[in-house]
């Protein structure tokens, strides 16, 4: 079918270039422990780009049987299409060779992915067994190709294999639910130890804490699990394609002091059997580690090739249909990123609450993203968060809401821990402190 | 797709019960961002799933390729069989009996999107976006229009057989706004499932949509605390499918014995005057399907009638499983999804009072407009609004800015004061649920007036 695809294409075309993905999911859902769900999703589709009189012209599609039409198509958007601002990326060896894909997830069988399920679900059951636990363990891999008329073609495998821990508690006077998840590039997922972080979550909602009338100057403690609601206006202020749009709140600032001289932000896809693991992106071009911020200085931005061409810059590999690991062949590239990581300080994870004298420690957050966040302007309720005094952990808040601005709380961070969590996720950090942040209870 | 092949399929199976979905889906997306065009793409996506039950044990297959649809049912039916014999019995699966159907829906379309030329699309889009540029404050917009036609193919063993067109249309404003401090954005356009007609007159909206966002840079952000707020038609719909809608979707309620009692029927939960509804049959809403994706007939669902609890939202499972009726609301977000219970239309119906009764009888207040995000975590709520004012002594006072709302749904829906005789319609939004974000979800509700809200800023 993909020999047919081609054939038909470059008889129409000079400039053409095709994506494929073939994407396998297994995910397995569990309730209470037992195995409730086991499904299959193939997902198997194309999409082509061609350019023809400096105009670009795009097509996708899940149906291989629409090689009739796909030349029709083409000639008709590219009659009305989009400047092209580039030239498809030529063949050129790859410097990289990281670890995207491990035999092991593939060979996971549904038997021992349902004994590890059940084996999650017994631990906490024997933990407290009035928690209604949900359990999903997924199995994802994929091939994607990229050919195109410079002569590229490139092919990469990738694995990925994740767990979600869902419960809920029934207390007298609410219900309480919390989440957790953990996702890996190698089958050495350590489940357990995202179930033990769910349940030392329960057990310190056990005791509920009032903050008291003065919240204001409340230092905040930033969970990993949690922090990705101040590092969204980061991730748009640092795309480049909002950089050329003047909608990043860093355009023109390469080379200030924008934050504090602890803070070094660093964006690599380039990492050894991570979700987010790849050697190029969805363009062909090789992918590579990036300092967007050095000790507080802005340093550079992510484009993709179009962008980057607009910029008078260089794509940075960052040209991918959504993010790297999304692979979705209804998106064009545009510039995409995952795999962020913050530099680690000098105090341990555990001394920052210990030295703590008033504040909380936050661990999820509902509302993530409906603020303004091109502003950097967020303002969420805390969803589990625990109230903090002289360096012990009370107990559970509730009713208490913060708001603040991402890009002012990085001009004054209090501190950073000193190791990083969720290292083959998409943002890795340790835990954080802010003191700019207004707490309202 | 063939109407014999499905059903010789399903014929072979061995399992319990066995169903089909296929969807063959043709759209066209086209986007301008600032001054450039963005994106001009013609997509198709075709596939299926297949879900079988065997001995009470659910497996689903999800797949493009159509040739080999009979090993997809052995293979899940496989898969299926695996875990059977190791679910207990309280966790095994019964379906709700229901009458099979065979139907042919056809979409009734006010000016067919697949009859205007790729060109006047485009000429649309560029029109709206030319407006929204219109201001010296305007940095940025973003012009995306999507259409979709759909067909679905649905086939089960009860010998239930639908073919349904589900059309799509919408076509979303942002204009971003930017000056020496800020940067806000506003957010405008419609979606629809009735036809191209009522996306060509939208230049007053388009121009609104670029006011505000102008406006909003000079906006004040609120001061946190408790407020009396009053929901325009937009923000009481997002409230009361956020906050009160996921309660009554029984696969939450199912598992969960004091969830069973919170929401045990006939409790009073809410002020008297609050009516609640879900309707899947509503004619010419997003939202609205002849059947669901069990096909099962949609219908009108009272959820809150006179502040008390009066229904909840099933598919065949849950119906069963709490012994109560179908309600056809078992909805899967594209084919690569088994149908879980979902809203459809969901609205707060009609009061007695006027926006001008709500307005004068506010001191102190926040008059909250328009959505923008926002989720739930059990009886914890949270959705922030677009722009806001501040009402003073009843009357509407300065502009707020990012004005997020926070709460306690069962203390909300006592604390709620009047509601207006203004029912509005909100059609954009779409709402996430297991993984399966963006069903289109319509609310509606008149404006509200809720005491004892808290605000954050």
């Amino acid at each position: 079918m993909l020999n047919k695809i081609i054939d038909t294409i470059s008889k129409s075309f000079t400039q053409w270039e095709i994506f494929v993905v073939k994407k396998d999911r297994r995910p397995l859902q569990f309730q209470s422990g037992a195995c409730t769900m086991i499904k299959e999703s193939e997902t198997h589709g194309f999409a082509i780009r061609v350019i023809e009189n400096g105009k670009i012209g795009f097509f996708a599609s899940t149906s291989w049987k629409d090689t009739d039409e796909i030349v029709s198509r083409l000639k008709n958007n590219i009659l009305f299409g989009k400047d092209a601002h580039f030239e498809f990326v030529k063949n050129s060896p790859l410097n990289n060779k990281i670890e995207t894909y491990d035999l092991d997830i593939d060979n996971l069988s549904n038997e021992k992915i349902i004994l590890q399920g059940q084996e999650v679900a017994h631990k906490i059951a024997e933990y407290n067994p009035d928690i209604d636990i949900n359990v999903a363990l997924e199995v994802e891999k994929s091939e994607i190709s990229i050919i195109n008329s410079s002569g590229l073609n490139l092919s990469e495998k990738k694995s990925i294999y994740s767990c979600v821990i869902e419960g809920t508690l029934s207390c007298e006077d609410e219900i309480l639910n919390i989440y957790k998840s953990g996702a890996s590039g190698s089958a050495d997922l350590k489940i357990m130890d995202i179930a033990k972080e769910f349940m030392f979550l329960f057990e310190y909602s056990k005791k509920k804490a009032r903050l008291g009338r003065d919240t204001s100057q409340l230092p905040v403690i930033f969970h990993p699990d949690a922090i990705d609601v101040l590092f969204l206006p980061l991730f748009h202020a640092f795309n480049g394609h909002n950089v050329y749009h003047r909608t990043s709140h860093l355009a023109g600032k390469e080379g200030m002091q924008e934050f504090s001289r602890s803070f070094t932000l660093i964006e690599n896809p380039t990492i050894n059997c991570a979700t987010f693991s790849r050697n190029f992106d969805d363009e062909g071009n090789p992918c590579r580690e990036k300092h967007l911020v050095n000790n507080g200085v802005i340093n550079e931005f992510l484009y993709d090739l179009s962008t980057a061409r607009k910029m008078n810059a260089n794509t940075t590999g960052n040209g991918f249909r959504s993010n790297p690991a999304s692979q979705n062949i209804f998106m064009e590239p545009t510039t995409g990123a995952m795999g962020f990581a913050v530099k680690e300080g000098t105090i341990s994870n555990e001394d920052i609450v210990k030295n703590t004298k008033r504040g909380i420690i936050i661990h999820s957050l509902l509302g993530v993203g409906q603020g303004n966040v091109i502003n950097g302007d967020f303002s969420n309720n805390v969803h589990v968060g625990f109230y903090i005094e002289n360096g012990e952990i009370i107990g559970r808040v509730k009713d208490v809401m913060i708001a603040g601005n991402s890009f002012s709380c990085f001009k004054n961070i209090d501190c950073i821990g000193n190791t990083r969590l969720h290292e083959k996720e998409s943002l890795s950090t340790p835990y954080m402190q802010f003191s700019n942040i207004n707490v309202v209870s | 797709m063939d109407k014999e092949f499905l059903k010789n399929a399903i014929k072979k199976s061995k399992a319990d019960f066995t169903e089909i979905r296929i969807e063959d889906k043709a759209y066209t997306v086209i986007s301008y961002k600032g001054k450039n065009l963005e994106h001009i793409q013609s997509l198709h996506d075709r596939g299926g799933i297949v879900r079988t039950l065997v001995n009470g044990a659910w497996a689903a297959t999800s797949f493009n390729d159509f040739e080999n649809i009979e090993h997809a049912i052995a293979r899940t039916t496989k898969n299926a069989e695996a875990i059977a014999h190791m679910l207990p019995y309280d966790k095994k699966v019964n379906l709700r009996p229901v009458l099979s159907v065979v139907d042919i829906v056809k979409a009734q379309l006010d000016k067919d999107f697949r009859d205007v030329s790729l060109k006047n699309k485009k000429e649309l889009c560029e029109k709206y976006n030319d407006i929204l540029l219109r201001h010296t404050h305007i940095v940025s917009t973003n012009t995306h229009y999507r259409d979709e036609f759909t067909k679905v193919f649905y086939c089960n063993s009860d010998g239930t057989y639908i073919e349904e067109e589900r059309p799509d249309i919408r076509i979303r404003f942002v204009a971003t706004a930017k000056n020496s401090k800020n940067i806000e954005r506003a957010i405008g356009g419609i979606a629809t499932s009735r036809g191209f007609h009522a996306l060509e007159t939208l230049d007053i909206e388009a121009e609104e949509t670029r006011e505000r966002a102008v406006k909003l840079l000079s906006a004040e952000l609120p001061q946190g605390g408790e407020y009396t707020v009053i929901l325009d038609p937009i923000l009481a719909g997002t409230f009361i499918h956020e906050a009160f809608g996921h309660f009554s979707e029984a696969d939450h309620i199912a598992e969960n014995k004091k969830l069973k009692d919170v929401m045990q029927l006939g409790k009073r939960i809410a002020v008297p005057i609050l009516n609640v509804i879900d309707d899947g049959s509503k004619e010419g809403l997003r939202g609205t399907h002849a059947y669901d994706d069990e096909g099962v007939k949609t219908k009108k669902n009272y959820l809150i009638r006179d502040g008390k609890l009066v229904g909840r939202l099933h598919s065949r499972q849950t119906a069963a499983r709490m012994n109560e009726e179908v309600t056809g609301n078992a909805r899967a977000l594209n084919y690569h999804f088994e149908p879980i219970v979902r809203m459809t239309n969901t609205y707060i119906d009609r009061g007695n009072a006027s926006f001008e009764d709500l307005l004068r009888s506010t001191k102190r207040g926040i008059y909250a407009k328009s959505f923008f995000g926002g989720n739930t975590a059990f009886e914890l709520f949270t959705f922030s609004s677009e722009y806001a004012f501040m009402i003073e002594d009843g009357k509407i006072t300065t502009p707020l800015r990012d004005v997020v709302l926070s709460g306690n749904l069962f203390k909300t829906l006592q604390n709620i004061e009047l509601i207006a005789n203004d029912l509005g319609w909100e059609e954009n939004g779409g709402c996430g649920k297991n993984g399966q974000m963006g069903l289109p979800t319509p609310t509606g509700s008149p404006h509200i007036k809720i005491n004892n809200v808290m605000v954050g800023g």
